[in-house]
């Protein structure tokens, strides 16, 4: 690089800033991200869309998808810890962190042996346990 | 080439940290369903998916910045060789605003993010990262000539 003449140099430093301002554009919001309010009109279907796990049992729960459970983690963070901060696209970026945490802890509780006993027992409370004795699932 | 070795390897680890885990939102998404990579990435997604709780804040919201940013100064230090030029002083100072400058436009809601403390501190430490690779390897590349002659 060294031996390189000064035009080409300049040459290459434009090409070398066009590519890392390209990569700084790809990890900006897209033009058609929609944030959690704005997006029901949207057709195709968010992260956050389409959970309907909010009054399932355990057994219900276990056998939902991941996006089901995702997308109802995250109505239940929005509704409780995250109200009123979810305004920014990365706050949907922070809240879907967090929705995967809490995905991860109710799975873990309802995996329990003794839960099998249990089955019909509601998700929503083991959830709210989990939300209100947590300190990291807020913002 | 050492120095732009470390800057692409720190451009892939950043770029991983989007790939893998952040949200579908941003725009490097709608490229990969453009150019035909959404499935792999959804695949990269879905393995690595577990990890994502594990991760703090600053990884996966300031790191990949700080990352690009160190790696910019580096792949700008080796086209214009270990000399002091302007044209490298040009180039560096005009990568340093556009990237401090997103930053701050971004704080006075002139570009869509989000204004974070976290993310200058990152970038001021990837700067200083950044200068003390190229010293140290300047340094090395120093003693070894001398050794040779």
């Amino acid at each position: 690089m060294d031996r390189l003449s000064g035009a080409l140099k300049h040459t290459i430093s434009l090409l070398a800033i066009i590519c890392l301002i390209a990569m700084a554009a790809g990890s900006t919001e897209s033009g058609d991200g929609k944030s959690k309010t704005s997006s029901n009109s949207s057709s195709s279907k968010q992260w956050f869309q389409g959970g309907n796990l909010h009054n399932a049992t355990v057994a219900q729960w276990k056998s939902a998808t991941y996006q089901n459970k995702l997308a109802t983690a995250s109505d239940w963070l929005a509704a409780t810890k995250w109200k009123g901060h979810l305004i920014s696209h990365a706050d949907f970026d922070r809240i879907k962190v967090k929705a995967q945490m809490l995905v991860n802890a109710v799975d873990k509780v309802v995996a329990g042996k003794e839960m099998d006993q249990l089955g019909s027992m509601k998700v929503n409370e083991i959830s709210a346990s989990i939300v209100t004795m947590s300190n990291d699932l807020g913002p | 080439m050492k120095k732009l070795n470390i800057a692409l390897i720190a451009l892939i680890i950043g770029s991983l940290v989007y790939v893998c885990w952040r949200g579908e939102t941003l725009a490097i998404f709608s490229w990969f369903e453009r150019i035909g990579l959404a499935s792999y990435v959804e695949s990269l997604r879905n393995c690595s998916r577990w990890l994502a709780v594990y991760l703090p804040n600053w990884l996966l919201f300031s790191l990949p910045n700080a990352l690009w940013l160190f790696s910019g100064i580096l792949i700008f230090d080796s086209i214009w060789g270990s000399n002091q030029s302007a044209g490298k002083v040009f180039w560096v100072s005009v990568f340093l605003i556009i990237a401090v400058g997103a930053e701050v436009a971004q704080g006075l809601r002139l570009l869509s993010g989000t204004f974070d403390w976290q993310d200058m501190v990152l970038m001021l430490f990837a700067s200083f990262c950044a200068v003390l690779v190229i010293a140290y390897l300047r340094e090395k590349e120093r003693s070894q000539k001398s050794w040779i002659v």
